[in-house]
């Protein structure tokens, strides 16, 4: 059954769920959304999707939306292809949790508002909050202090193997290395420098650059 | 070795020497051997058996955090939800303890609630919560329905929806109006103002799922549902309560999920801004 992925190739939260899915060699089909035109808040979309976000996915019968739900599901249906993305233990699985929840609240935020401000609102026009930007920035640096001492200590965030931990990473760090002009936070830290060169040139993620043709 | 096992190493002795047991042949020196063999059996079990319990007691689950605080009070409920056996161990927030060296060993990101499980340390409300509600997920009440995949994956779909919409418009407000005053400042308004719009349109969603299922993720209360109880417990303080009541579904929802004794047993201890007497 091919996986039907509703959403932008080129956006973060879509790119977290089809990295997965090219991690775990599982088939998929993209139907773009176009976010310029609002085609996710019309009613259409919004029966995928009720908060009019990007991706929602399709398979057989079962409809998810939350990349980062969509992603813990796959990883676990497949937890016998390809490489593990989950750990071998209900502890190992529950640290793999843990650093997407810090991913998730002590992390996303910081960059979404980042990427905001310096690279969407100019992109459209428009001037963005430059101090806001500087404060985050600020409090991503002291983010990346933790993960650098914490990386030091093992060779990826949940352990000694690439999980969903740190592939659900990779898409905002890319905004911040390409897009935002940000690769200091990763480049200045040795061990997130070693960790993002590790991550960012696993084939799964390769093939998904490829196909969002930047 | 401890005093009581000596003791009972010498009483044990006394009675194999002086009772006509029929395997103790004490008056010759198999049977001395014998003796000693079977006390020595005896005192080994019994040591070995202590410490194993011991062990268990130390291995039983330790939460740290604070009682009032929305983290901890999460993790709390799932706990008794499972009917899990657990230590709390009071975090002083007031003190600055959470950012002190010994907590930050234990989360780096210096925050409660944190679990202690054996070898295992976690952090992170939400991941404590699914963690317990897999490890003990034959106990209590079922919270992730671990038999039926579809119905896990829905729990999965809204326990992020109340992490990535729900959270996001509700913290700030409860925060602006019970932290704020805390620290000296005035609650903002216009911070107020905007995550209220925004709670308002991820309400307007929740009243239009919880008209066709009882619940979140079905018609099943589950860890999705849970995730919620906190933050909403603090907002339901607020003077924007008509929030929750003016939507029928939620406004029923609510009372439902509020109601459960595992969170009638946390909620108890949620007074966070209240004056004490």
């Amino acid at each position: 059954m091919v996986v039907k992925v509703h959403g932008s190739v080129r956006a973060a939260c879509p790119q977290r769920v089809l990295a997965c899915l090219l991690e775990k060699d599982v088939e998929f089909e993209i139907f773009h959304v176009d976010l310029d035109a609002g085609e996710h808040k019309r009613p259409e979309f919004l029966l995928r999707q009720p908060f009019g976000q990007i991706p929602a996915v399709e398979d057989g019968d079962l409809k998810l939306f939350e990349s980062r739900a969509i992603i813990r599901y796959y990883a676990a249906k497949y937890v016998d292809r390809g490489p593990n993305l989950l750990g071998n233990s209900l502890e190992e699985r529950a640290v793999v949790d843990q650093w997407l929840e810090v991913e998730a609240h002590n992390f996303n935020d910081l960059v979404k508002t980042l990427v905001f401000q310096i690279v969407i609102l100019p992109r459209m026009g428009e001037h963005g909050d430059l101090a806001l930007a500087q404060k985050c920035e600020q409090q991503l640096e002291k983010v990346f202090d933790i993960y650098e001492q914490h990386l030091s200590k093992s060779s990826y965030l949940a352990g000694d193997s690439f999980t969903l931990a740190d592939l659900s990473h990779l898409p905002a760090i890319r905004y911040l290395v390409n897009d935002a002009g940000m690769g200091h936070l990763v480049s200045e830290r040795k061990h997130v420098n070693a960790w993002w060169e590790d991550i960012s040139n696993r084939s799964a993620w390769k093939k998904l650059m490829e196909l969002s043709k930047y | 070795m401890e005093d009581w096992v000596i003791s009972f190493t010498l009483t044990a002795d006394y009675y194999i020497n002086t009772v006509p047991l029929p395997f103790t042949f004490t008056n010759t020196s198999a049977g001395f051997l014998a003796s000693f063999i079977t006390v020595f059996a005896i005192v080994f079990f019994t040591v070995s058996l202590s410490l194993k319990l011991s062990n268990l007691m130390e291995m039983a689950l330790k939460l740290y955090g604070a009682a009032m605080s929305t983290c901890t009070s999460r993790v709390l409920t799932c706990l008794h939800e499972k009917e899990a056996d657990f230590e709390f161990i009071s975090v002083n927030l007031f003190a600055g303890e959470h950012k002190e060296p010994p907590f930050l060993a234990k989360n780096p990101f210096g925050q409660i609630p944190v679990l202690e499980d054996g070898d295992l340390t976690l952090f992170e409300s939400r991941a404590i919560s699914a963690y317990v509600a897999e490890k003990f997920k034959e106990s209590g009440y079922d919270l992730i329905r671990y038999q039926n995949v579809k119905e896990g994956a829905q729990v999965k779909v809204w326990m992020e929806v109340e992490s990535q919409q729900y959270h996001p418009a509700i913290s700030p407000i409860v925060f602006q109006f019970f932290v704020a005053p805390l620290q000296g400042k005035s609650p903002e308004q216009a911070i107020i103002d905007e995550n209220l719009e925004k709670l308002g349109k991820v309400l307007d969603i929740y009243e239009d799922k919880l008209s066709r299922a009882k619940y979140l993720a079905g018609d099943f209360y589950s860890l999705a549902d849970l995730f919620h109880l906190s933050y909403t417990y603090y907002f339901m303080k607020t003077p924007w309560a008509n929030q929750i009541n003016d939507r029928p579904h939620v406004k029923a929802w609510w009372e439902d999920i509020s109601s459960r004794p595992a969170f009638l047993k946390v909620a108890s201890a949620m007074n966070f801004g209240e004056k004490q007497n």
